[in-house]
């Protein structure tokens, strides 16, 4: 801190194994990744047919969860096919957001070059993360958009020459549907950089109290960024599998 | 682009790499918490259901059985105030026999003991008419002996 704030938005390498650049965002979502891993071991061992008060309160989340996506899909099928992902999307989301905010990330570091650099990151304040999972999420809507609708429907959702109207629209929707790439994976990134960068500068600046409540508001901006980005891709695969209108 | 790129740091292994982290998180919550937290409460559901089911059936047939006993109860009711009619009858009957048949030998020890009153009567006038003549006749021969005495 004697040298200053350092902030970067890409993020920094580490070291480099076998070709693969590790950085501190990589590392904390292998740590993301291990507590996941590792809770829903734990949870999968503890479940009882008579449910204590944690596993009531996982039980009330995940069907709330499931009947939501249910609801949206119209179906159960489609919703055993779609939940694990939106779900998933979520938990993996809200895990790095709220990690990144423990103490601990940025304080574990080392020294390199003479310049310290930290071990652990906000995973999302990366935008190799969102971007990931943003195109995840895109293949996953567009192939569910062929899969339920079949190729040419789907692609005739894009490409129309029934009208020069219907042609704009499909340029239109190709751009939106692009666009989607951006969006979800900029605003993620965008809310958690920023967050992470105004705790910085308010612990660089009043280390004690003040940083309090923007913790608070970063905790449930993490919350609600996952939930966002999973509520998106729901509705994008939606949207991706229900017949163009021009059909009815 | 490669300069947006480069700004962001975005390099292709870092998104594989962060990809491959989600798949392992996709596929272990999906095998270790979704399902067999769904499947555990379809079981629990399915077990709720059963066990309303079984409850209806229950209560059906602790209706049925309700049912049953009244009628039979009544039925039992019904026999039994039969049953407590035919005693009474049957009862009423052996009561006026006996009543009949003690006054039936009521009668006949009255007569018997007036026979036998008549005859112990008879049978003291009898001796009593004996002894009279008895007396009569010791008395004739006193009054004999002592006019005998007398004229001799």
């Amino acid at each position: 801190m004697e040298d200053g704030l350092h902030i970067s938005i890409a993020p920094e390498i580490i070291t480099t194994v076998f070709g693969l650049p590790i950085t501190a965002t990589l590392i904390t979502s292998w740590l993301v990744v291990l507590l996941i891993v590792v809770s829903a071991f734990f949870i999968k061992k503890n479940l009882t047919v008579v449910p204590g008060k944690g596993q009531v309160a996982l039980e009330t989340m995940i069907t709330f969860a499931y009947e939501y996506v249910k609801e949206a899909l119209g179906s159960a099928a489609r919703a055993n096919r779609y939940f694990p992902l939106i779900m998933s999307i979520f938990i993996f989301f809200v895990v790095a957001n709220l990690l990144g905010l423990f103490p601990f990330m940025e304080a574990i570091g080392i020294m390199r070059h003479g310049e310290y650099t930290p071990l652990f990151y906000p995973v999302n304040a990366d935008l190799n993360v969102p971007l990931a999972l943003a195109i995840i999420s895109f293949l996953t809507i567009e192939i569910s958009g062929v899969i339920y609708l079949g190729f040419f429907k789907y692609v005739g959702k894009f490409i129309n020459f029934s009208s020069p109207v219907a042609f704009a629209v499909g340029l239109l929707e190709i751009i939106g549907n692009l666009a989607r790439l951006i969006s979800l994976s900029f605003r993620l990134f965008g809310n958690i950089l920023a967050g992470h960068l105004l705790l910085v500068v308010i612990m660089f600046f009043v280390p004690y109290f003040a940083p309090l409540p923007f913790i608070f508001f970063e905790i449930f901006i993490g919350i609600m960024q996952a939930a966002i980005f999973a509520l998106l891709t729901l509705f994008f695969i939606k949207i991706a599998v229900e017949e163009p209108h021009s059909a009815h | 682009m490669e300069q947006v790129f480069a700004a962001f740091g975005i390099q292709w292994q870092l998104l594989l790499a962060q990809a491959v982290n989600f798949t392992i998180v996709l596929i272990v919550l999906t095998y270790f918490l979704y399902k067999p937290i769904l499947k555990l409460l379809g079981k629990r559901e399915e077990k709720i259901k059963q066990g309303i089911k079984d409850a209806e059936e229950a209560t059906v047939a602790r209706k049925e059985v309700a049912d049953t006993r009244a009628d039979i109860l009544a039925i039992a009711e019904t026999e039994a105030e039969e049953v407590v009619g035919r005693a009474a009858t049957a009862g009423k009957r052996e009561r006026e026999a006996i009543l009949r048949d003690a006054e039936g030998r009521v009668e006949t020890m009255v007569h018997d003991a007036e026979a036998r009153a008549y005859e112990l009567k008879r049978q003291a006038l009898d001796e009593s008419e004996k002894e009279i003549a008895k007396t009569a006749v010791l008395a004739a021969e006193k009054i004999l002996q002592e006019s005998a005495g007398t004229t001799h």
